[in-house]
């Protein structure tokens, strides 16, 4: 009995740790999309974010310097985006790809020149990252069954980054639901030109919230990279920044059921790592190839017959011009 | 490039003073990745042995760096216009280049590390990964307190179960009833490079109470080693040598010697021995070891130092057989 709790509370603190840069990453493309810039490049933005974070941190010694560099790095690519798709009104798709494919080649590259570790950082000690906050009463309670564990590992124990991720969900549904800002950004997502025929200026709007989805990328880039990461590695970002894309997609674009679905997605991934070589009843070992394409499967099957029809904002991936 | 500079002077000083005799052509080129000669690992490593092949020798050895994948045909065309004879090539990433390139370069040698390429002047050097593990393994059992050690691979691939079954037989010959614990990263090579899924399963690991974490998995593998090391299991470094990461918490590290190969290939080339086709180095050549140094001397006890010099003679000598799948 015991085993089996011990074994639900790795499970469920691997979860969080592993969807949290999956929820900050979804929630920047929220921004961004809910106002009706489609978003492909929120990979990039992390994995630049990233390595201005373990850089930074490793040439300052501070994990908030490193954390404010990843936000400005992952900033100026927010922009470079809007600029190509509000101000010039670019393809938003093929400006996002040129985006991952920028960060992908000038983060190697700079690491390479800066570092000489062959496309990676030193590793970062403890003083330079954000480590686990130990929370008081965690050992005083270790001794409750279940309860004592899950206070411990689950709810305390983790990053300050982690709850950033936690209280940023929140914040975003009530920026865009109970405030005049996120009335004006979904609307500017939906119909632009009904916001400009209130006076409101469409690109301005725009640009603001691609910049909180720059803001938002930084942060999670910082995560894997001095918080639970111990210093940047080549690609680390690893396909997150398309899994949070198809978290938001599944959570059709709100952001509860979004942070429902990087839940989901982080769960499957925590999984894997548990059921590797596993035998289970029936079906005998899995091959970890299919426990891989898991998040994946799920994201079809929820789409074909659970969820529901996932209508993205009516205006995303058109550029806005004003008089046609 | 200064470097470069005085390589060629060097090299010039020695061939002058030196009454070189031999009538046969012979220019040592090593083509790097694009991770550069600096890179800690693979690359260095070759570096050093084509510095120590051309002290030796006094044979200059020019050295390419081209700047990613889509360069690396150009660089071999560089090579071969300025009159390589001997071209090393540092890792299986050049395979598809050398496929193309080789054929059309009937007099020029070339050598591909860690990975293989028909042609009758292609000789590709593969490493026994799993004598060395095996190694690995025998410290590995010695130095576990709770009996428990871990694996994480990268991928499924030849290479990796070369690391897993040396390594496990190793944990098995010393300790029969030690557990070893296997993970692997991810199904595709994005296992090789994200390292907070290794650290979830390390986690999951010495949740199961490994104490000893062996990642064969690229840069995944530091996400795994910082786990361990945080939380008291002792790491292993993979493929050149780590254990300046975590001195101390570093058990060893199985070391491919690229520098031992690149010195064998060029002499080779020197001594007109070249021969095509694969070539495994193992413990005999000197192609992988474990290494102990100033970091992870203290963990070395008498008893697995004892141990693992008695694994290399058996496994030298033919003693012990070590599992080498495909």
């Amino acid at each position: 009995m015991d085993d089996t709790a011990l074994w639900i509370v790795s499970l469920l603190a691997s979860t969080v740790r592993l969807a949290t840069p999956l929820v900050l990453a979804a929630l920047a493309g929220f921004y961004s999309e809910r106002a009706g810039v489609v978003d492909i490049g929120l990979e990039g933005k992390m994995l630049t974010g990233a390595f201005a974070a373990a850089a930074t941190a490793t040439a300052t010694g501070s994990p908030w310097a490193g954390l404010a560099a990843a936000i400005a790095a992952s900033l100026v690519l927010a922009l470079v985006h809007g600029f190509a798709c509000i101000t010039h009104r670019g393809d938003q798709v093929v400006a996002g790809v040129a985006i991952n494919t920028i960060a992908a080649g000038l983060t190697a590259v700079l690491a390479n020149a800066w570092f000489d570790l062959g496309g990676r950082t030193p590793s970062l000690d403890g003083t330079q990252r954000f480590l686990g906050l130990h929370f008081p009463l965690t050992d005083a309670l270790r001794g409750v069954p279940l309860l004592g564990r899950l206070y411990g590992e689950v709810v305390g124990g983790q990053n300050l980054l982690v709850y950033l991720a936690v209280l940023a969900v929140p914040l975003t549904s009530w920026v865009a639901y109970r405030t005049r800002f996120g009335l004006r950004l979904r609307a500017v997502g939906e119909n632009p030109a009904a916001v400009d025929t209130a006076g409101i200026s469409v690109p301005w709007l725009r640009y603001r919230a691609v910049l909180i989805t720059g803001a938002l990328c930084g942060v999670a880039g910082a995560y894997l990279s001095i918080a639970q990461g111990a210093g940047f590695q080549e690609n680390m970002t690893a396909g997150k920044g398309y899994l949070a894309l198809a978290a938001l997609i599944l959570g059709k674009w709100r952001p509860y059921p979004t942070l429902a679905g990087c839940l989901l997605f982080a769960a499957t991934d925590a999984l894997q790592a548990r059921l590797q070589g596993v035998a289970l009843p029936v079906v005998g070992a899995v091959p970890v190839q299919i426990i891989e394409v898991l998040p994946y499967i799920l994201t079809v099957l929820l789409l074909a017959g659970f969820v529901g029809k996932s209508i993205p904002p009516k205006a995303a991936g058109q550029a806005y011009v004003k008089d046609r | 490039m200064t470097r470069l500079v005085l390589i060629a002077f060097a090299g010039a000083f020695f061939a002058s003073s030196a009454c070189v005799a031999s009538a046969a052509p012979f220019k040592p080129c090593v083509v790097y990745t694009e991770a550069g000669k600096f890179d800690k690992s693979f690359n260095e490593m070759a570096y050093d042995g084509s510095q120590a092949f051309a002290q030796k020798t006094g044979v200059a050895v020019a050295e390419f760096e081209p700047s990613g994948e889509d360069a690396y045909p150009g660089a071999l065309q560089s090579a071969v216009s300025a009159g390589c004879t001997d071209v090393a090539l540092i890792g299986f990433r050049f395979q598809s280049a050398l496929a193309a390139f080789a054929p059309q370069h009937a007099d020029v040698r070339f050598t591909l590390f860690d990975g293989v390429v028909p042609g009758n002047n292609v000789a590709s050097v593969l490493f026994a990964e799993n004598e060395g593990s095996y190694l690995v393994g025998v410290a590995a059992a010695l130095a576990s307190k709770s009996g428990t050690v871990g694996f994480i691979g990268g991928m499924p691939a030849a290479v990796i179960e070369r690391f897993e079954k040396g390594y496990a037989q190793g944990v098995k010959d010393t300790r029969a009833d030690a557990t070893v614990l296997t993970g692997l990263v991810a199904a595709d090579p994005k296992g090789f490079s994200d390292p907070f899924a290794a650290s979830e399963i390390a986690r999951d690991m010495m949740r199961h109470g490994a104490d000893v974490l062996f990642p064969a998995a690229g840069v995944s593998g530091l996400g795994a080693l910082d786990i361990g090391n945080s939380t008291g299991a002792l790491g292993v470094g993979v493929d050149s040598n780590q254990n300046y990461l975590y001195p101390g918490r570093m058990l060893t590290s199985m070391v491919k010697r690229l520098d031992v190969a690149i010195d064998r290939a060029f002499d080779a080339g020197r001594q007109q021995t070249f021969k095509p086709g694969i070539t495994r180095l193992g413990l005999k050549e000197g192609g992988v070891d474990v290494v102990v140094d100033a970091d992870n001397r203290a963990v070395w006890t008498p008893a697995i130092v004892a141990a693992v010099a008695r694994a290399r003679q058996a496994i030298i000598s033919g003693q012990v057989k070590v599992a080498s799948p495909s």
